[in-house]
């Protein structure tokens, strides 16, 4: 049974909100790569708004930019993915709780912090009481999203939105940078590829698809592999292990004509990318999204946002590839993703 | 307006995060829940707290809720009735 992305609508640090195609003039961050935020007035009323903090704001609206898109007849499930929450308020309820001494908390910074208020809010605002779910597995989050969806979508149900969901803190940002997460200031993301240096740049965004089992007007691919795995034991289980997926998908390695990579400019976790591009994948075209959003536990999710206008328009921007192009058409993406040889993803998209 | 009301004004504004309203925009005898503001559970919640954090003041009979805070009047009354 065939699945399809009937829409497709992401908040970045770059300029791709209700954006039909890959922005090429590139917002250049030295250091945290924020989100560029849409007029929320425009989304929710001051009564609303009170209790939203950043991340559920940005991620309510495109959730429903998302569901206006698709023009869907119904939301069958909700399934948001997000690796660390509510951030914010959940920074705001331990601190209250500290200044507190644990006493007289208030409500609502609890309520709002948890990871599910996400997929909880866009049920509440589209009266949608069917299946909601949210996976917290830190870089697999949207992942474990899709694999669920499409599950769901083989049981019968028709539309499923599906979202990956993160936001970056000054707070969570100043404590990971003790553990040296991040590339030391000043660093821009237009120079992630192939930098040679530890760390990787901090970013945030929220993408959401409505993952559908039928094709319509607004359909953008069909989602033809989505496959998982924790770790391998060295890099040609790796290959082995895609080649064999690609083979259930009723696909070759040579089928792919773009892959996305996640290289995030550190050189331990890139050179697993470089691996799999200079061995099993040296005669397709290669590119990679992150010096766009940055990395966060779902970033994967604006991977397949560009993915989505790549297929669409049978082009991918120069900023987005690597090296020579090789192919003419750009029939099938591989979006290949991982943090330091665990939680390895594969996505297919095919032009339908 | 007294200090008192204009300062729970202000502080209802902060606790509630009414954003873009300024202590003239609410009608101290309007009703906080249902109509006027449109306050809910949740907010009625944050105000018990308001009064215990800000005033010392330990709502002791929840019956009581209803009337005290009918508006910012009432529950600025209250205060003065009670803070310790």
């Amino acid at each position: 049974m065939a699945v399809y992305i009937n829409g497709a609508q992401a908040i970045s640090p770059q300029d791709t909100f209700l954006n039909s195609q890959i922005p090429t003039d590139l917002k250049e961050y030295y250091g945290i790569m924020q989100s560029i935020l849409p007029d929320f007035k425009k989304y929710f009323n001051p009564i609303e708004m009170r209790r939203m903090s950043r991340i559920i704001k940005f991620s309510t609206a495109t959730a429903a930019e998302c569901i206006k898109e698709a023009d869907a007849d119904s939301i069958d499930a909700i399934i948001t993915g997000t690796g660390l929450g509510c951030l914010e308020d959940t920074q705001k309820f331990l601190n209250k709780m500290l200044d507190n001494n644990e006493e007289m908390l208030t409500p609502t910074t609890f309520i709002q912090s948890t990871h599910n208020t996400l997929g909880g809010i866009i049920a509440l605002a589209n009266k949608c009481n069917e299946y909601n779910l949210t996976y917290a597995h830190k870089t697999i989050s949207f992942e474990s999203c899709l694999l669920d969806a499409v599950l769901l979508i083989k049981e019968g149900r028709k539309n499923i939105l599906v979202g990956g969901i993160d936001e970056i803190t000054e707070e969570n940002y100043n404590l990971r940078q003790h553990i040296n997460q991040w590339k030391e200031e000043p660093f821009s993301n237009l120079d992630i590829y192939d930098c040679g240096t530890g760390g990787y740049k901090a970013g945030e965004g929220a993408a959401y698809f409505m993952i559908s089992s039928q094709k319509t007007a607004t359909t953008y691919a069909e989602l033809r592999m989505i496959d998982l795995c924790y770790k391998f034991k060295n890099s040609g289980s790796l290959s082995e292990k895609i080649k064999d997926r690609l083979r259930s998908a009723e696909l070759s390695p040579d089928d792919i004509d773009l892959v996305i990579f996640g290289f995030n400019g550190d050189r331990n976790t890139d050179v697993y990318y470089h691996r799999l591009k200079d061995t099993l994948f040296r005669n397709q075209d290669h590119g990679y999204y992150k010096h766009y959003c940055g990395e966060y536990d779902t970033s994967a999710s604006f991977g397949m946002w560009m993915a989505t206008r790549i297929i669409k328009q049978n082009h991918a921007p120069d900023n987005v590839i690597l090296g020579d192009r090789k192919r003419e058409k750009i029939n099938n993406v591989l979006l290949y993703n991982q943090e330091d040889d665990k939680n390895h993803s594969f996505i297919v998209l095919s032009a339908c | 307006m007294d200090s008192l009301t204009k300062q729970l004004k202000e502080q209802i504004i902060d606790h509630l995060n009414l954003e873009g309203l300024t202590p003239d925009d609410i009608n101290e005898n309007e009703p906080l829940f249902g109509e006027g503001l449109g306050l809910d559970s949740i907010d009625a919640l944050e105000l018990i707290l308001l009064l215990e954090r800000g005033y010392g003041i330990k709502l002791e009979n929840p019956q009581e809720g209803k009337k005290i805070f009918a508006s910012v009047e009432t529950m600025a009354e209250y205060i003065r009735q009670n803070k310790k």
